[in-house]
């Protein structure tokens, strides 16, 4: 069975340590939370995985091939990297900016095949954005826009999928949306990894946190086994009754009814 | 609104420029100082003609016709290829520096006066001023991780050569060699030949074609460069191949026309709005709509009656800012501004 493999990874940036030997495996119909605090090197992690930082130490290897060793467009085709933000720099209309992520599969004078015009199709129903597909991308609202940058992605049709925090500055419908679809593309059989900040959704929807600290893994297993009140304190350093709605979620005892203060959890 | 009615339209521009270009390009054929009736120069074209009057048109006016079309496409296709790879509506060949290095290679054969005793010595430095240009940027290019470093290599070597066309012009021995060195540099296709065509041409080919090998990674940088690099595409790559296309095509441009600003800057500009917003489909139109202002601007420079020859450049920067200025104005597209 396929698998992805990242062994004893270390990477630095502008001459400081941002990786640590960090090593975990995973597979098709996973879905992989990659959690941390700010600076834990999630981004990073994430980057080297698609090989776009280069590294120190290590190797990240697809069904036994390293992917620093495949050839750019058949690294692209095994891999599709959805990154942070949502930056379209041109008036792209959404199904053009959805057919690009055929890009790797075409040749530099090929047209698209019925194949590429169905998964650009089938990419875009499945985050049900068909009825965008002539509207200019950069007139979207966030979330639409959120929808539009996945399903390029998804229209990759590549067995893993790379997100970088896919629900970051959308609104709570939107962020239960993303993480719906997110789910739904696992279950169908990709593996699916995305950085994520909020401990709360990665505990509902994913089947498996990887937590990093200071550039190594401090934590790796389903979310309930991940996240206790100990590691939440001394990773984040926040205690976890200050998260509205995780206590319960991981099975950490109920939270009060009611934080006495807005900043109560913090340590003092 | 972009999607299929703009991806529509895009036909309809390609005939329309082509039309522009043909008109101009024949009109071209039909202006100068020698006053030839235009049934003689359809004569001269169909091979029927007394020898002076095909010799004007054959030797002096088609090579001008061709040289403007090729130019203009040139300066329109690097400049439609720059603003995809740097991501930024303002670039055009002069942001890479490759028009001043080029300019001061042809500075450097005008003030030895190479230029008098070797015709085709000022165009091959010029390309050879292109070439060092591009080579001082290269490395740039492989290293840089964002469009900014790149635009600010591209600054230095400008100002570098600026420096130099500077140096050239501060110790030149007498007032004239001074006016013949800033007259070359307001460009000009006046008394161009079928040489200048045999150089240029290859050189704009070859330049274009490297251009045009990379139109699908223009548009995976739509996304930014991880998107880019994660679709597959080795950006080092992409962005020497670029920009050793347009110093290629660009220098050899500058070597036969002298510097011309603002072509390869609004062509662009132009026919974006005609296109479905992927910057590779904004490549050929944006060359023919460089092609069509070249040649209607060389037209003007005959047309209007001036004591002093009117040169190219200047022509350009009065028709292309002011057209720049309508285009910044028109209503938005979308929400966007």
């Amino acid at each position: 069975m396929s698998r992805l493999s990242v062994e004893g990874l270390c990477v630095d940036l502008g001459g400081r340590a941002v990786l640590r030997d960090v090593s975990f495996e995973a597979r098709p119909g996973e879905f992989v939370a990659l959690i941390g605090p700010n600076g834990a090197g999630k981004t990073t992690l994430i980057r080297a995985i698609c090989q776009l930082l280069p590294r120190q130490a290590g190797a990240v290897t697809w069904d036994g091939r390293r992917l620093d060793r495949m050839d750019p467009r058949a690294r692209a085709t095994s891999l599709a990297y959805l990154p942070q933000g949502q930056a379209i720099h041109w008036p792209l209309g959404v199904r053009r900016l959805v057919e690009l992520g055929r890009l790797p599969r075409l040749g530099p004078l090929s047209r698209p095949a019925p194949a590429d015009r169905a998964a650009v199709e089938a990419a875009m129903a499945a985050v049900d954005v068909a009825e965008l597909a002539d509207r200019d991308a950069t007139t979207l609202s966030g979330g639409e826009r959120a929808r539009v940058l996945l399903a390029r992605a998804l229209a990759v049709e590549a067995p893993v999928l790379l997100a970088d925090e896919p629900t970051a500055s959308l609104d709570p419908y939107h962020v239960l949306e993303i993480m719906t679809l997110l789910h739904r593309t696992a279950d169908a059989g990709q593996l699916v990894i995305a950085v994520m900040h909020e401990l709360g959704l990665a505990a509902r929807f994913c089947d498996r946190v990887v937590l990093l600290d200071g550039g190594r893994k401090v934590g790796d297993g389903p979310p309930r086994e991940v996240l206790t009140r100990a590691t939440v304190r001394d990773v984040y350093r926040v205690d976890i009754d200050a998260l509205p709605g995780l206590a319960p979620l991981i099975g950490a005892g109920p939270a009060p009814a009611r934080p006495s203060s807005p900043g109560a959890g913090l340590p003092q | 609104m972009v999607g299929n009615a703009s991806a529509d339209r895009a036909p309809a521009l390609t005939v329309a420029l082509l039309a522009v270009i043909g008109l101009t390009a024949v009109a071209s054929l039909m202006v100068g100082p020698a006053p030839i009736p235009a049934r003689a120069v359809l004569g001269a074209l169909a091979g029927r003609a007394d020898a002076v009057v095909s010799d004007i048109v054959w030797q002096i006016r088609a090579p001008r016709a061709i040289l403007a079309v090729l130019i203009g496409a040139m300066l329109g296709l690097s400049g439609a290829a720059l603003q995809g790879l740097l991501r930024n509506p303002l670039a055009d060949p002069a942001v890479i520096g490759t028009s001043s290095s080029a300019a001061l290679g042809a500075v450097i054969a005008l003030y030895f006066g190479l230029a008098k005793s070797f015709p085709l010595a000022l165009p091959i430095l010029a390309v050879v001023g292109a070439l060092a240009g591009l080579a001082a940027l290269l490395p740039i290019a492989r290293r840089s991780q964002g469009p900014s470093t790149l635009i600010l290599g591209g600054v230095a070597i400008s100002a570098l050569a600026g420096a130099g066309v500077s140096l050239a012009l501060n110790l030149a021995p007498n007032p004239f060699a001074v006016s013949e060195i800033a007259f070359w540099l307001l460009g000009s296709l006046t008394d161009r030949s079928f040489r200048d065509v045999a150089l240029a041409a290859p050189l704009i080919a070859l330049g274009g074609a490297l251009i045009l090998s990379q139109a699908r990674a223009l548009d995976g940088l739509a996304l930014g460069e991880d998107a880019a690099r994660s679709l597959g595409f080795d950006l080092g790559r992409v962005q020497s191949l670029l920009v050793a296309g347009v110093a290629i095509g660009v220098g050899a441009s500058v070597a036969v026309s002298g510097a011309i600003g603002f072509v390869g800057l609004i062509a662009p500009h132009l026919v974006r709005p005609a296109t479905d917003g992927r910057p590779s489909q904004a490549l050929i139109p944006s060359a023919l709509a460089g092609a069509a202002l070249l040649g209607l601007s060389d037209l003007l420079v005959r047309l209007i009656p001036t004591q002093t020859e009117l040169r190219l450049g200047v022509v350009t920067a009065f028709l292309g800012a002011p057209i720049f200025i309508l285009i910044l104005l028109r209503p938005p597209a979308g929400a966007r501004p």
